[in-house]
């Protein structure tokens, strides 16, 4: 992943303890890439089991409701993270695609610093949107 | 971390103003909760 991001400006110099804001991707460390790239591949792990069962109503098992709670959560981090624009798809029933679209479209976009976070937001509104694909295309797999 | 912090940073996040403290403990838990997810999914 490139992180250098050409347009960006040296920050202004700031001092005190509350300079803590990661304004850029330099900031970014090592140790925070390493749980970002862990947090996408447990996406990829469960994200499509999570949200096949959050979206089935037979799957009521205590283990099922814990799932449906858990993604739930994860979702809805990610999606506020994301922005407003996203939030109001992440409960709903999804039938508007294009909100997600742009959700996905926005973490593309978002500043240097968030890139990371950005994929891994991105990670969960494709398994959305995926998942709702399905629900319109029976025929069409999570594979 | 509660859900009400956990979306307090994710707000932050967005907007750009997280801490690095911040985002740390927001991947902590966020991991957490997948890794519950994993847990009981595997547990099936």
């Amino acid at each position: 992943m490139n992180f250098n991001n050409p347009f960006s400006k040296a920050p202004a110099a700031k001092v005190g303890p509350e300079n803590t804001e990661v304004n850029n991707v330099n900031e970014l460390s090592p140790d925070m890439i390493a749980k970002i790239e862990s947090s996408k591949v447990l996406i990829d792990e469960v994200g499509a089991s999570a949200e096949a069962i959050a979206n089935d109503p037979s799957k009521n098992s205590e283990k099922d409701n814990r799932i449906r709670l858990n993604w739930s959560k994860v979702k809805n981090w990610s999606l506020v993270a994301l922005g407003a624009i996203a939030a109001g798809a992440a409960f709903a029933t999804i039938k508007d695609q294009g909100a997600l679209t742009n959700a996905m479209e926005l973490a593309t976009h978002l500043p240097a610093g968030f890139l990371a976070l950005g994929a891994m937001f991105k990670g969960i509104a494709e398994i959305i949107l995926q998942s709702d694909r399905e629900s319109k295309n029976p025929e069409v797999s999570l594979g | 971390m509660d859900e009400k912090t956990m979306l307090v940073i994710a707000d932050k996040i967005k907007n750009k103003t997280a801490t690095k403290e911040e985002i740390t403990a927001f991947l902590e838990e966020y991991n957490k909760t997948l890794k519950e997810i994993k847990e009981d999914l595997e547990a099936k």
